[in-house]
Formats: C-alpha cells, structure tokens, sequence
C-alpha cells in the first residue's frame, strides 16, 4: 500500500513539477509516472468502496474523516493528471503555430502516440480552416504576423538549405553565410524556421 | 487564453502549485486509522493535540470550522505586517519568503481569526506595484530580480519589461524585422547544448543528428 512512504498526490505533483521545469520545451511523456498515478487512485477508490460498503452495513461514523481524506486525494490526483495533459496539448498546439506543419523528430520522441494524432488532427483542421476563408482562396494565417514593411528583404542564411524555388520559378541557392533579397511573403517561414535571418 | 484567468482555472499549474503547500494543523479529535498523516506517530489513529502538516488542497476542502483540524497560520504573514505597517514592503524579499505570497495568502484569509491577511496581501502589493514599475521600466530583460519577487509579481516584472521594448523599438522605429520564433530558438538552443556535451563527452562522435541520444542526455 502506497501510505507507508509518501502523501497521497505526490507522484502527480511531480508530474508538473517536470512540465513546469522545462518552461516552453515538451518534455518526454512520462508513460509510468502516469501509470502510477492511475494506479494510487484506483487503489484509493477501492480502499473507499470497500470502507462506504462496510459502514453502510455497520453504520460506524469514525471512519468519515478517512475517507473524506481519501476522496479529497482522487480529486486531486485527477487533478493534475488532467492538468498535465491538458497543459501538454497547449504546447503542442504552439508546436504547429511555431514550427509549422512538420515537427523536429526529437521534440516528436517526447510525444506519445495519442499525442502525434492530435497533433496531426489538429494540423489538418487548422489547414482546413485556413483554405476555406478568404474568398476561395485560402489565407496563410500563420504568415504576416508583424505589419510587413516592404515586399523584398534582405536575409543571410544561417544553415545550409539547399535549392529554394520562388513562385515565378526562380531558383536560389540558399548556403551558408550568403545574402540574398527576396520577396517577404515566400520567405518568412524560412526566417520563422532559424534557417534564414532577416538583417535590415 | 484559459491560463491567464485571473480566477485559478481547474487546469491552471500555478494554482495546483499553491494548493501543494503544507500548513501546520492542530489535531482537535481523535482520527480513526489516519496515523498515517503524522510521520512522528507509533500509533494507527491520530491522537488530539498533535501538530501536523497537511496539504492546502485537502484543507481546503474541509469546512472552515471542522471538528478535525485547527489551522494555523503561517508565520510569514505576521511577520510581513510590521512592514506593512511601517509602510517599508519594497525591500523584502518576498520571493524567498514565499514564491507564491499573494496566492497562498488567499486561500488562508478564512482561516485567519484576526482577519489581517486580506489586508496584509492587498497593503503589500499597494506599496510594492509602484516599485515594481520602476523597475521594470529601467532594466532591460537582462538583470532580473531572482529572490525578491513572488509569482505575480514576477509575471507582472516580465510582461511591464516586454511591453517597455515594444514601445521604445515603436518610437525608434525598430523592430519590424522577421524574428526567429521563440520555440525554434529554444529548440536550435538546446540541440547546440546538446550537441556541445556530445563533443566533451562522446568523441569520435560524428556530430550527425541522433535525436534519440540527445533526449537521453
């Protein structure tokens, strides 16, 4: 039994502990800290059951405090095992505005399964939603998110990339350390990725 | 956003922060089968009299006057209202005294029978917000006040220090560059971490980008 060692509701305190540490970053989905947790309530659910039967046979009061204090502990394991999850999905949901529809494949490692899909469901209704506004012809909304300026800017490339083909079927060659001027509109992704750095 | 509610929400972290806390209660009767709440117990049940330390979210859920527990007031909050008094907030490290002062002092307000911790919390931050201002007004981002500031007041720093370089690149006419987005340069800051102690460490690591061992570091 889990009362020897530790409070009730430690175990999903830690769970957030962990998320909060790592302020913008997913951390690894901690598959077993969620079992364990899942396991403390059930275990506490059926101690409660077990003491609710047993008094509805022997009507004893002096077990009430107990079992308000088990009761209290499932709520707030339930708690935070729901605020965890809920806290995760706001930051994958920042995944998809942030690194657009393709996510690295080491932040993609700290996602569990149920995670990807809805990070994949979520990608395609937000796709969805954005061809369907803007009289048929859809609007990026993920673009333009300062008031831009001018039509062309000046960038430096930061990584090699390789060929970047523009919408008039031009083809730069985005290497390391070279500047190019480009229209705004088709690169500000790159710059939004770190692959190109907007100089003034 | 859900998180930024001023009201703590059910998913809000902060709140199950606070709520984490322990606050030292009196043992009014006699507890069957919970012995296990006090550490320094031989015995099965809890005796009246002892004093032990109980979680907020359980107390919190108790009525203000149960028959179980009497609650006691931290101490932290008597000491802060000689300051209060004096009108002397601004240099006490609140942040070491509780990371989460305001907060925890709310939820204590039913408990404190001389009903001087609302005051307390609401004088505190009166005399404190004007410095805050200050503050945020003249440091740029850089310094940051680690021990002196609670949780709000900390958010409150941040968002007056963000707002400040918004408004001086508006007059300078500055700042319309596209930016990196904040999570690829904490992700392109990590690997590069990561990648460093790969170096020290690994050796004759090629440097080619294994996610999985990363994650392991």
């Amino acid at each position: 039994m889990s009362r020897s060692n530790k409070m009730f509701g430690d175990k999903a305190f830690d769970l957030l502990k962990d998320l909060k540490r790592s302020a913008q970053t997913i951390p690894a989905f901690d598959d077993d800290g969620v079992r364990q947790v899942l396991e403390e309530i059930k275990a506490i659910f059926e101690e409660n059951v077990a003491q609710a039967s047993s008094y509805n046979s022997s009507g004893d009061r002096s077990l009430w405090p107990l079992l308000n204090y088990r009761h209290a502990a499932l709520q707030r394991n339930k708690r935070c095992l729901l605020a965890y999850l809920y806290e995760r999905m706001q930051r994958i949901k920042a995944l998809r505005w942030e690194f657009g529809p393709i996510i690295p494949g080491d932040i993609k490692q700290a996602l569990c399964e149920p995670e990807v899909q809805f990070f994949n469901n979520y990608s395609k209704s937000l796709a969805a939603y954005m061809r369907s506004v803007g009289d048929g012809q859809g609007i990026d909304l993920t673009g333009n998110l300062r008031p831009p300026k001018s039509l062309y800017i000046e960038v430096r490339c930061v990584e090699d990339y390789g060929k970047f083909e523009l919408d008039d079927g031009e083809v730069v060659h985005l290497k390391k350390n070279s500047q190019h001027y480009l229209p705004r509109a088709q690169v500000e992704t790159l710059v939004r990725q770190g692959i190109l750095q907007h100089i003034a | 956003m859900l998180a930024m509610n001023y009201f703590p929400n059910y998913y809000s972290i902060e709140d199950i922060f606070v709520t984490q806390e322990k606050v030292e209660c009196k043992v009014n009767t006699r507890l069957q089968r919970m012995g296990f709440l006090d550490a320094g117990a031989e015995t099965e049940h809890l005796e009246p009299g002892r004093n032990i330390n109980l979680p907020l979210w359980y107390i919190k859920e108790l009525k203000v006057n149960n028959a179980y527990f009497t609650i006691a007031v931290p101490d932290i909050y008597k000491n802060v209202h000689k300051a209060v008094c004096e009108a002397e907030t601004t240099h006490i490290e609140l942040g070491r005294l509780h990371p989460y002062f305001y907060e925890f002092g709310r939820y204590l307000t039913p408990y404190d029978r001389n009903h001087v911790i609302g005051r307390i919390i609401f004088e505190t931050l009166r005399q404190r917000v004007r410095h805050l201002l200050d503050i945020s007004k003249n440091d740029v981002g850089s310094s940051k006040p680690e021990h002196r500031l609670d949780s709000i007041e900390s958010r409150l720093h941040e968002a007056g220090v963000r707002t400040n370089t918004l408004y001086l690149n508006w007059l300078q006419m500055s700042g319309n560059n596209i930016r990196i987005s904040q999570l690829v340069e904490e992700h392109q800051k990590k690997r590069k971490r990561a990648e460093r102690s790969d170096d020290e460490g690994g050796g004759d690591d090629d440097g080619s980008p294994n996610g999985k061992k990363r994650s392991t570091m």
